[in-house]
């Protein structure tokens, strides 16, 4: 059956339009009430004084202070127009209300214009309840470093840099890159001076020059970390004032003293932890228990030529109640007797005054000579001598620490003629970031800085490589285990090496591999990590970079 | 110079001492032979043994090793390097001895070849030439002058056996035992007050030469050592000491009073031999220098009220050698000190013939001779006291006592005689402090604190502030307020 086209047609009303759409209707009613609903509770939550609705999130602890006056940073409209405009990056705040208390170094000055311009609110998210507003994301770092080159930057070690523990996402720290002999990206370039706290030198005469340590001064943490046990009886190790045998294997802090943030040590300090075992002794005969200050070769001169006057004129014996306290606050009060060897007998008494004429308070030309000759003699010794204090440690002598340099003195009987090179000691290893000793504390020192205990050279630089960071630092320390296990095979070959030749110069077993122990332990315990600890750039670096110079000083790197 | 070794007139041969055994009989037996072998053959005593020089001793193996930690071994070095008796020859060539030579007229014309100052300068300098086999003459008071001509001894000394000798076989072949503090006091004196061929006369205090002021006690105290200061101690050990106490040694003590008496014999010796055969009687350097050496000043201390009441008293006997006689024989005879059975008595006599500027040479010889004889046997007495006698004598408490007394009222009556009897009271105050610390074990007494304040005032006093200036009656009121009141 053929049906015809306006039996079709009938079929739709020519009114359709006219009905009313059910579903529409409904939806235009549903918004309208929904608007209306949402407006009147809107007035009526005004009208009952509750703003929280109208607000941004908390702000940061930091400017709790602030309170009401939101005009301390919103200062124009912006918040209005970065709502409307829906555009995050627009800040709502400008780096001038920031910089009115926040005073910050510039991140790099060679950034483009257009990032150089960065605002400060672009990365500091302020109004985020209680998330800190100075740990930026890294997508704030890595929107750069991903690929600095594209972004104008001049690469000092990588171009890219994406994440910490990734491989390839981050380089090896520049001081390993040297102390490895791998060439450094800076090759052909000058070294810059924060990278300069090693230098590239000969340890003797005979060395072949290598990457070290550039500090001017001889320590041997062997020698102060040697303890030797017999069935779990120290047997053998430094000597204390009671001259018993002393472990300092694992008491790193009774010299490395952390600062006031904890966060790094304090320098050390001669007067608080050397004197006590090194004073500095100059007249075992005269003034056995006297020591010359820990300064500068013309002002021991002028303090010995000033005790032996006094000596001629007055025949002062000792320059003061407790002659080595004097300049050595730690030393002991009370040393154990000598042996009774029969001789080691001082040979002066105390002088007993012989009244009469006190006019002549010049030194004669033979007491001026015989002066004279006294200070270069305990000069002498103060500068070179070593010897043992009432059978207590007490190797002493500037030049068993320093360098020694002779120069032309000025003048004949005023000035010295000999110089203590500078020691270099540097004060912050691995410059372009920050570290946190304190949070670190659970771990051994050895864990981190392995091969101390058989470090003989202060040349040998004891800082650990990113593979030691990583290991912990990581989403997935699992990953990390064969590289940290490769770092530390290296370093076990060096160790064990050093250790042959300790064993050999002590005659004894090395029974002291306290610190091996515990770094053994350490990568079993990180093979079994799941778990990481944080990797972001903030935990290290941060963006906004003081300048440098203060941790080191300037220094001018000679590659020879 | 060449320096010879010293060649016996018949070699001594050593035993083979390896197959004798130290400490046993055979050893003891060898060596009462080898010794009798020696002394035999060295024909000991005959004639002045010679000297050897300094350099024989000085070998680094022997005593000249380098002078430091160690003092045994280090002898030469440390003579050489501090003591001031190294010096004693070179001070000869110093333009005050040119001087002073000039003055004297001397036989030689220098200080440095004349006899008269090298006797004590440098003796072995001086000796004959038969005495000598070496000597360097630079040395000054070197080894041998105190320790004896090794002509005899230097060989034995090298010895292993030679500790075993006894001191009287050592003194036999010219080894001093230096040990005995009356040898070693008689030996000091020999320079250090005078004697024959060695005065320090009126003459040479004139010429410049300084006076010589000799307390053995201080002078030993403050002389550079070359040996370990306990073996002095070690030696002379307080007797009777109980098992628990502090080693206590009475060296000290002895010292100082061994040291006083000695003294005054050897001054009185001096001074017979003054009286005898001196053509310059009377020897002005016997007064008291403020007798004639005082300034005008109103208030000079030889100017003191009670001086001008007793007339005689203003020339009076130097006083040094004699001041601690009194204190001592006091402390040591009981109130009869003054008696004629003191020892002292002859030397209190002398003291009334200085009130005047002659008294007969011949009387003063005769008696001064018998002053010095009764001295001695004292001094040998003090020195070889026995045990009790010396416990009585230098215990702690006796010490105490009479360092105690010199802060007093006896201590006031030797102040007011002159500077010379002061200052030997603060020298004696301070030896007697030391003395009874060593007889104690080490251990200081109860009020050193106090009797240090006193000393250091006393010191203040006693100084010549400057010039030519004696001290001060407002010093000596001062002096004398102090010992009033001690501590």
């Amino acid at each position: 059956m053929r049906r015809s086209s306006r039996e079709l047609s009938s079929r739709v009303s020519i009114h359709v339009h006219r009905q009313p759409n059910r579903q529409r209707r409904l939806a235009w009613w549903l918004a309208l009430s929904v608007g209306v609903g949402s407006l009147l509770w809107l007035s009526g939550q005004y009208l009952q004084r509750q703003h929280r609705l109208y607000q941004a999130g908390d702000v940061a602890m930091t400017h709790r202070m602030f309170e009401n006056e939101c005009w301390r940073c919103h200062t124009t409209w912006a918040p209005l127009e970065r709502l409307l405009s829906f555009r995050d990056a627009f800040p709502s705040t400008t780096n001038e209300q920031c910089e009115t208390c926040h005073k910050v170094a510039e991140h790099q000055p060679e950034q483009k214009l257009a990032h150089g311009g960065i605002p400060c609110a672009a990365c500091h998210k302020e109004h985020k309840g209680a998330e800190t507003l100075a740990r930026p994301h890294d997508r704030f770092c890595v929107s750069c470093h991903a690929d600095l080159k594209e972004h104008g930057g001049q690469h000092a070690f990588a171009n890219n840099i994406t994440r910490f523990d990734v491989p390839g996402g981050h380089p090896e720290f520049l001081l390993t890159q040297l102390l490895k002999g791998e060439a450094p990206p800076t090759q052909g370039a000058e070294i810059r001076e924060e990278h300069a706290v090693a230098k590239f030198q000969r340890s003797g005469e005979d060395d072949e020059p290598r990457w070290q340590d550039r500090g001017r001064i001889r320590f041997n943490h062997a020698k102060h970390l040697y303890a030797r046990y017999d069935h779990q009886k120290l047997v053998d190790g430094l000597t204390d004032e009671n001259r018993q045998p002393v472990d300092l294997s694992d008491k790193c802090e009774s010299c490395h003293q952390p600062d006031a943030d904890h966060r790094y040590f304090q320098p050390i300090q001669f007067e608080a932890h050397c004197c006590k075992c090194h004073p500095l002794l100059f007249d075992p005969v005269r003034y056995p228990r006297q020591s010359v200050p820990h300064e500068l070769p013309e002002i021991i001169r002028g303090f010995l030529t000033e005790t032996y006057t006094l000596r001629e004129l007055q025949g002062a014996t000792q320059t003061a109640a407790n002659p080595t306290q004097q300049f050595c606050p730690s030393f002991p009060q009370q040393l154990p007797a000598a042996p009774d060897t029969g001789t080691d007998d001082e040979v002066d008494q105390p002088r007993r005054p012989l009244p009469g004429h006190r006019d002549q308070q010049k030194l004669t030309q033979a007491q001026a000579q015989k002066v004279l000759t006294n200070v270069v003699d305990a000069e002498k010794i103060a500068r070179d001598h070593q010897h043992r204090l009432f059978d207590y440690e007490a190797t002493g002598g500037c030049r068993y620490c320093h360098e020694v340099e002779v120069v032309e003195p000025q003048s004949k009987t005023s000035l010295s003629d000999w110089k203590i090179v500078p020691t270099q000691i540097p004060a912050r290893w691995l410059p372009h970031s920050e570290f946190h000793h304190e949070p670190h504390r659970l771990l051994d020192c050895g864990v981190c800085h392995v091969g101390v205990a058989v470090s003989e050279n202060t040349g040998d630089v004891l800082i650990p490589s990113r593979a030691v960071c990583v290991a912990c630092h990581s989403s997935q320390p699992k990953q990390w285990a064969s590289a940290w296990k490769e770092w530390f095979r290296s370093k076990q070959e060096w160790v064990q090496e050093r250790e042959a030749v300790l064993a050999k110069k002590r005659q004894k077993s090395n029974s002291n591999p306290v610190a091996s122990k515990q770094t053994q332990s350490f990568g079993d315990l990180i093979t079994r990590a799941d778990r990481g600890t944080r990797t972001d750039c903030i935990e290290c670096h941060s963006y906004h970079n003081p300048t440098k110079d203060k941790w080191n000083g300037p220094f001018v790197p000679e590659i020879k | 110079m060449r320096i010879e070794r010293p060649r016996m007139r018949n070699e001594f041969t050593p035993a083979p001492m390896a197959l004798v055994p130290s400490g046993s009989f055979a050893f003891d037996l060898y060596t009462f032979f080898s010794v009798s072998v020696l002394l035999f053959a060295t024909n000991v005593g005959a004639a002045d043994p010679k000297f050897v020089g300094s350099s024989s001793c000085a070998a680094a193996a022997c005593h000249g090793g380098l002078a430091g930690h160690k003092v045994i071994g280090s002898e030469f070095p440390l003579w050489a390097a501090r003591d001031p008796h190294a010096q004693a020859y070179s001070v000869l060539l110093t333009d005050l001895s040119k001087q002073m030579a000039a003055r004297l007229k001397l036989s030689n014309k220098t200080a440095h070849e004349s006899a008269e100052c090298l006797n004590c300068h440098s003796p072995a300098t001086a000796a004959k030439e038969s005495t000598l086999t070496g000597h360097a003459p630079l040395a000054g008071v070197d080894c041998e002058q105190c320790h004896g001509a090794a002509e005899h001894w230097l060989t034995p000394h090298r010895r292993k056996d030679w500790k075993q000798l006894s001191p009287d076989v050592k003194q036999r072949l010219g080894f001093k035992n230096l040990s005995d503090v009356l040898t070693r006091a008689t030996l000091c004196t020999d320079c250090h007050v005078g004697g024959p061929g060695r005065d320090v006369n009126h003459d040479l205090l004139a010429a410049g030469h300084p006076r010589l002021f000799f307390e053995l006690s201080t002078f030993h105290a403050n002389w550079p050592k070359h040996w370990p200061r306990k073996t002095d101690d070690s030696k002379h050990p307080v007797p009777d000491a109980k098992p628990n106490d502090p080693p206590g040694s009475l060296f000290e003590a002895k010292l100082w009073a061994v040291g006083q008496v000695v003294t005054a014999q050897r001054s009185l010796e001096l001074l017979s031999r003054r009286a005898t055969h001196d053509r310059t009687w009377p020897e002005f350097a016997e007064w008291n220098c403020f007798a004639c050496h005082h300034d005008l000043e109103s208030d000079s201390w030889w100017q003191l009220p009670n001086r001008q009441k007793q007339p005689h008293d203003a020339l009076s006997w130097n006083s040094w050698p004699y001041a601690m006689l009194e204190p001592l024989a006091r402390q040591t005879y009981g109130p009869e000190f003054r008696g004629s059975a003191s020892p002292i008595s002859g030397t209190l006599r002398l003291r009334l013939r200085f009130t005047t500027l002659r008294p007969p040479a011949p009387n003063i010889a005769a008696e001064a001779a018998a002053a010095a004889k009764s001295l001695r046997a004292w001094a040998m007495t003090l020195n070889q006291a026995e045990p009790t006698e010396a416990q009585k004598l230098f215990s702690p408490e006796a010490l105490k006592s009479l360092r105690e007394s010199l802060v007093g009222n006896e201590g006031q009556q030797l102040v007011a005689r002159d500077w010379d009897s002061a200052t030997q009271v603060f020298l004696a105050i301070n030896a007697l402090r030391y003395a009874e610390k060593g007889a104690r074990g080490g251990l200081d007494s109860a009020d050193e604190a106090q009797v240090q304040a006193v000393l250091d005032s006393m010191r203040k006093s006693l100084d010549f502030q400057n010039g030519y200036r004696g001290p001060r009656q407002s010093e000596l009121r001062e002096l004398k307020t102090l010992l009033i009141a001690p501590p």
